[in-house]
């Protein structure tokens, strides 16, 4: 049993006067347990949806969540059921994610009992004096603020963290920080880790398996080594080309051409194609599903076959004699 | 149109300017004159130089040493009677304000809460309020209930309630879909666990600078109302009720004036007041000492 | 050749509630015509406040020191409106958030034409020419539609190309561009870099690029100066900067980014937060966090100086030399 399923879920926001837009169309994502996996794509691909779907905060139109084998319903007014606490949420923004009213420690309480000395335990976990429980969060820096949102997200003793873009808005040294604690909270808690980013260094060092989003479905899974050495799918290839590296040699990366389209009115078939170098004609008209190519890869691409050999998209395109567009 | 380059928004400039509110001018000029009003209302039978109510007097004397405001139509000492007034006015204004708040808070936490069909009701009611001007409504409310200061002050609750339940409505809207609510529901919170620990206590700042700036607006209504003759009833010594009677003898201009300019300050400090709690409270200005540094 | 922006001992402090405090203390460089120039730093290091500062646009209060020489004037010390003649048509600035700079309410076209009407005198036809050139120039597809467009209407990137069009409008010789990226997708700020990259080699457009992001001026940037707590703690060629760095600062900086080659050991964080301007540590600001300090770095601020090869450090230990 894996630790947080997601089967082909579906998000959609009505919208008064306009058409329901679908957010998330069809998505489906396995963590399992002490795994991280790292949830990439462009704003606007469905990413925090998913994730606000994965702990129940918003409800999934369609499809099937499972938290260690039972079902995760939406919020209610009511509290959570007891077992659905230990599948948590850390959000992106420390300064709105923590009560500015509240001290610290009972704001951790909130998470379970065990009183002061639990809450000092908590603290010393994410590397923070046990003193900060008795203080406001305006007196700590992001950085000191995304450690006690990790605190509290702890105290409920969780198996399964969803963590949105938690590292988004924090400066680089506190970026890699937060980062090393979040890997060793994994590997010494045993956690589960879901960690949505835009940011694929940092998903790269983190993560065991990324999984890549594209207006409201998943393009390519694999695990990270893999992904980074051959990516199969040409948005990923893509993604990983326009990261700029800081080594000085002046390399400009990649733009990917065109934008996200407004997901209310999705292109045809491959959802990618209109962007994509590669298309051929049967891009526009059937909608890849996500297949394994090889035992632990999955893309949903044409260009790539199961159990075909992987290559990247461009000797794919090479091979099949799709002539690939040039900006 | 648009500066070539325009300013880019400094959010926290109002304080980093100008320091804690409270050392802002205004600030300082609206508190003055409240708490002056405020101890004029609690020491008036100390303050008040004669009895407000004795016609013990020569009618319509000018201000002299002897009555500095001078006198009123009837001999009564004008100045007496605009500091009895303040006892009427201010209490009645804090009354009513805490009334308002109270019942358009509840409504509005209600509505925000609920959401659906209570918030629906609610808010149809407040919108029907808020489509007829104040001062009309209160008059018909009063009209209908009978004319006095009781049934005056119970028409501005009347008038007055809807914008607290707007505001607290919002905000329990918006403050409900903060990350820190969800992250406490997440932990376990029932909804309203949530709605008492975690949003209302982060919503009355804005509400109590709203009631603050509502002073002003209940004593004006009341004194309105009273000027029309629909609020307090001779003789009681209340401002409104005092510049009406004033305006019939318009050769005696001190008669109005100054119970008018008792209403102007009183009016003009809670207005100062409120717009400086505001500054404290408002997100917009609020500021954190680590991210001015860039 | 001779430098198109020079700075010379640039101090701001700003009123805040905790008194005074001292921002930016003591910052010198140039800029050369034609050249993308990178500032680098975390928050709080003053990088954003020392170009606020040459335009002017601090907030009231605010004490400004030094000089800032520019086509032959002293910036800090114009009078307001001539300064505002400058950074309307010599100097243009773009921020983080395009919509800071463009008015919601008014379409594309308005914005752009109004702006050289008013600083270049064109008639309305020719203004309406120019603003076409400029949307084609940062390739908004469909330039005349978008003339008719409001900002609203385009997507993140998009608004930001257009707050670059307003910018270039009046042919500026220097563009100042706060983290014109950070809140762009990694796609689409790559199209962004090339675009700056394009409008320098072509226009000859000097640009100021201050950002957190080394990998974004190790993309474009011809020289680096490295901010920390209100100072200059290191500069020079990217090249140099980036691949070989001398301050404990930089390198630090450098080890905490994800790296291709080493994604297998954990980053290398710098312990501690940049310091609160209302909190610079004495001596060298960096040595509460710097394995090499010594007690000199305590006690006495390091002066930059030049190092050889256009660089230059302020750093007592230099352990990396």
């Amino acid at each position: 049993m894996s630790a947080l399923e997601l089967h082909d879920v579906e998000v959609t926001y009505e919208r008064r006067g306009r058409e329901s837009v679908r957010a998330v169309a069809g998505a489906s994502l396995i963590v399992e347990r002490g795994q991280i996996v790292g949830l990439v794509g462009e704003s606007g691909c469905g990413k925090s949806s998913l994730a606000r779907a994965a702990v129940g905060l918003v409800k999934a139109s369609a499809g099937e969540i499972h938290f260690e084998g039972r079902e995760v319903a939406p919020l209610t007014r009511r509290a959570r059921p007891r077992e659905l606490t230990r599948l948590q949420m850390v959000f992106q923004n420390p300064y709105s994610s923590l009560n500015p009213r509240r001290k610290i420690g009972s704001q951790i309480a909130d998470g379970g009992g065990g009183g002061r000395k639990r809450v000092a335990e908590l603290l010393e976990l994410v590397g923070l004096p046990p003193n900060a429980a008795t203080r406001f969060p305006h007196q700590f820096s992001g950085g000191q603020r995304q450690r006690i949102a990790i605190a509290r997200a702890l105290a409920a003793d969780p198996s399964v963290i969803v963590l949105d873009e938690p590292l988004a808005s924090l400066d680089a040294s506190a970026q890699a920080q937060i980062a090393n604690l979040l890997v060793n909270l994994s590997r010494e808690l045993g956690l589960s880790l879901l960690l949505i980013s835009h940011d694929l260094a940092i998903v790269r060092h983190v993560a065991d398996v990324v999984s890549v989003m594209y207006l409201g479905v998943m393009v390519e899974t694999a695990p990270t080594r893999s992904l980074w050495e051959v990516p199969l799918h040409p948005y990923t290839e893509a993604l990983i080309g326009a990261v700029p590296l800081a080594d000085g040699s002046g390399f400009l990366p990649e733009a990917l051409p065109g934008e996200v389209p407004d997901p209310a009115h999705p292109p045809s078939g491959c959802r990618f194609h209109p962007r994509c170098p590669y298309a051929f004609e049967r891009c526009p008209r059937d909608e890849p599903p996500l297949l394994p190519v090889t035992e632990i890869r999955r893309a949903a691409c044409w260009l790539q076959e199961p159990g075909g050999p992987p290559a990247r998209p461009a000797e794919r395109a090479a091979q099949l004699g799709v002539a690939a567009r040039v900006e | 149109m648009s500066e070539p380059l325009a300013l880019p928004r400094f959010r926290r400039r109002p304080r980093l300017r100008l320091g804690p509110a409270w050392r802002q001018p205004l600030a300082i000029a609206g508190a003055t004159i409240a708490v002056a009003w405020f101890l004029i209302a609690i020491f008036a039978p100390l303050v008040a130089p004669y009895d407000p109510l004795a016609q013990s007097f020569t009618p319509t004397q000018a201000p002299s040493g002897a009555h500095l405001f001078g006198t009123d139509e009837l001999g009564r000492d004008v100045l007496s009677r605009v500091i009895f007034g303040a006892r009427i006015t201010i209490p009645i204004a804090l009354l009513l304000v805490g009334l308002a708040a109270a019942i358009g808070g509840l409504l509005g936490a209600v509505a925000g809460y609920l959401r659906g069909i209570a918030d629906g009701l609610v808010m149809r009611i407040a919108d029907l309020v808020f489509a007829f001007p104040p001062i009309i409504l209160a008059m018909v409310v009063t009209a209908v209930l009978g004319r006095g200061l009781r049934n005056a002050a119970l028409a501005i609750v009347v008038v007055a309630w809807p914008s607290y339940a707007r505001v607290v409505r919002g905000l329990v809207l918006s403050v409900g879909d903060a990350e820190y609510v969800q992250s406490a529901r997440l932990l376990g919170a029932s909804a309203r666990r949530a709605l008492f620990r975690d949003v209302l206590p982060n919503i009355a700042g804005p509400v109590l600078v709203l009631m603050t700036l509502d002073l002003a607006n209940a004593t004006l209504l009341l004194s309105g109302l009273s000027f029309l003759g629909l609020g307090a009833q001779p003789p009681h010594p209340e401002w409104g009720s005092m510049v009406a009677t004033g305006t019939q003898y318009f050769q005696f201009w001190w008669m109005g004036t100054f119970p008018g300019l008792a209403i102007f300050t009183a009016v003009l400090a809670f207005n100062f007041l409120g717009d400086s709690l505001r500054d404290v409270f408002d997100p917009q200005t609020a500021w954190r000492s680590e991210d001015t540094q860039d | 050749m001779s430098k198109l922006l020079e700075v010379e001992g640039l101090r701001v402090s700003l009123p805040t509630s905790e008194g005074r405090v001292t921002i930016v203390d003591g910052v010198d460089y140039a800029v050369e015509p034609g050249e993308v120039f990178g500032v680098a730093g975390e928050s709080g290091s003053g990088k954003t406040i020392s170009m606020l500062a040459l335009l002017g646009l601090l907030p009231d209060g605010a004490h400004v020191g030094g000089c800032a020489q520019f086509g032959g004037r002293d910036l800090l010390r114009l009078p307001k409106r001539a300064l505002r003649d400058v950074s309307g048509r010599d100097v243009a600035m773009v921020f983080q958030d395009p919509m800071t700079s463009l008015h919601p309410m008014l379409s594309v076209g308005k914005q752009l034409t109004e702006h050289v009407r008013r600083h270049l005198g064109l008639s309305k036809d020719e203004a309406e020419r120019r603003a076409l050139e400029l949307l084609e120039e940062v390739r908004i597809p469909g330039p005349r539609s978008a003339l008719h467009a409001y900002p609203h209407q385009f997507s993140g990137g998009m608004r930001q190309r257009i707050a670059i069009a307003v910018a270039l409008a009046c042919g500026p010789k220097l563009l100042i561009a706060d983290e014109p990226t950070t809140a762009l997708d990694v796609t689409v700020q790559a199209g962004i870099l090339r675009l700056l990259d394009r409008l320098r080699r072509e226009n000859d457009l000097s640009v100021v690029l201050i950002t957190h992001d080394l990998g974004v001026l190790s993309s474009i940037a011809d020289r680096i100066s490295i901010f920390y707590a209100g100072r200059v703690v290191e500069s020079g060629p990217r090249e140099d900067v980036l691949q070989t760095p001398r301050h404990p600062y930089t390198k630090a900086l450098l080890d905490a980014l994800p790296h291709p080659e080493a994604s297998e050991r954990p980053l290398v964080a710098i312990e501690g937060a940049p310091p609160s301007p209302a909190r610079i540590p004495s001596g060298c600001a960096f040595h509460p966090r710097c394995p090499y300090a010594t007690e000199q770095s305590r006690v006495e601020v390091p002066p930059l100086v030049e190092i050889g090869g256009g660089r230059r450090l302020a750093c007592h230990n230099d352990p990396f030399a």
